[in-house]
């Protein structure tokens, strides 16, 4: 018990700790929320489920965020924690370049393969007798599959 | 050109109401054997009606692509059609499709070709553009040299031809933003074999062009996407390829 009780005791300004634990606790509080309701799916919220619990953590356990501070040589602790939501939200936006791309290619298949689907089915349409294949009858897998 | 030789012409377009139907006429004309495929890439005006009414084969893309998707929509036509050879041609009326015959015969002559370009710099051209393309257009060619060693004068031409080999290849992986002078990066890395012939190109004769005449934020733009494009995609490529 004491161990913990070292942990948690308060290392850094009252009034900053209020502040930190507040918006990490609405932060961490928010993204549950989300995923609850089926807003956020739980893939695309890992990360920020990460950020909000080490926020969380680190301003609770003032003495963890001492020990982090100083290993990265920051000598106000308070500024350990705008570093570690920084990289958090570094981390987040390559991450959203990464999905969006993924979406993008995704979105560029679908597209041909509906042009291509449209013009086989006009020409269907035209001559339902020879029904000459033209574009989809066999659809390549996705850009994914096939690496 | 062998006699048996199925041939499609693929045409992106992006509101070229205007100008397209010379160019079927035209296409018609030099190339009579040769199917015709239009690529509406989401246009906004009557190029698809046009198209249609015209009797060539249409691909309505229900959204924008961009270029790189229009382009891979109409190569994965012809790859899935069993075409021996694409000739691709914008639909802006630039390309002169009396050259397209020498363009398909490249494929075959010098021991083959996977692509061949039709280029404006091989031999002199009346062609005048921008200095500002022209600076980018010499320094993708130095780029390019860089990444695969191999010269390529006019690496921004969309006026080519593609054999069945280089039309499997691009219909599973194709450059969307930027793409003929990325493609050619990609297909030199893979070991394809790439040769430019001598054409002239007209100004456009109606719309309005990707890249804007004079220097302007959009051809800087232009310029250092597609150079940073060829690096990355010359460094992925060897990266990949020596895994």
């Amino acid at each position: 018990m004491s161990l913990l009780a070292e942990l948690f005791a308060p290392t850094i300004p009252g009034r900053v700790q209020a502040v930190a634990v507040a918006s990490s606790v609405v932060l961490l509080g928010a993204v549950i929320h989300f995923i609850r309701r089926g807003q956020l799916k739980a893939g695309y919220s890992i990360i920020w489920f990460v950020i909000g619990l080490a926020l969380v953590v680190l301003s609770l356990a003032t003495r963890l965020l001492d020990s982090f501070a100083r290993l990265v040589g920051i000598n106000y602790s308070p500024a350990a924690l705008v570093l570690v939501l920084g990289g958090g939200l570094f981390i987040l936006a390559l991450h959203y370049s990464v999905m969006v791309t993924k979406h993008d290619r995704r979105i560029r298949e679908l597209a041909q393969e509906h042009a291509l689907l449209k013009a086989q089915l006009r020409l269907e349409k035209q001559s339902p007798v020879t029904g000459v294949s033209v574009a989809a009858s066999e659809p390549l897998p996705l850009k994914e599959k096939v690496q | 050109m062998s006699a048996k030789q199925r041939i499609c012409v693929i045409i992106p377009a992006y509101n070229e109401a205007e100008t397209l139907p010379a160019v079927i006429e035209s296409v018609r004309r030099e190339l009579p054997e040769a199917d015709m495929v239009v690529m509406n890439d989401g246009s906004v005006d009557a190029t698809s009606d046009i198209a249609h009414g015209l009797g060539v084969t249409v691909l309505d893309l229900p959204i924008n692509l961009g270029i790189g998707g229009a382009v891979q929509t109409g190569i994965k036509y012809a790859w899935r059609n069993d075409y021996d050879v694409a000739v691709e041609l914008d639909g802006d009326g630039q390309h002169n499709p009396s050259y397209a015959r020498t363009l398909v015969d490249g494929l075959e002559e010098d021991g083959g070709s996977d692509l061949v370009i039709g280029s404006r710099f091989v031999a002199s051209s009346d062609y005048r553009s921008s200095p500002m393309r022209q600076f980018g257009i010499h320094l993708f060619s130095w780029l390019i040299k860089l990444m695969t060693g191999k010269r390529v004068y006019d690496s921004t031409s969309g006026f080519r031809t593609y054999n069945r080999r280089a039309m499997k290849y691009l219909s599973h992986d194709y450059p969307a933003d930027f793409p003929e002078p990325e493609s050619i990066v990609m297909l030199l890395s893979r070991g394809f074999r790439i040769k430019e012939l001598p054409v002239e190109m007209r100004e456009r004769q109606g719309g309005v062009s990707v890249v804007a005449s004079d220097v302007s934020w959009k051809a800087i733009y232009f310029v250092a996407s597609n150079a940073i494009a060829i690096v990355l995609t010359g460094v992925t490529t060897r990266y990949v390829t020596s895994r």
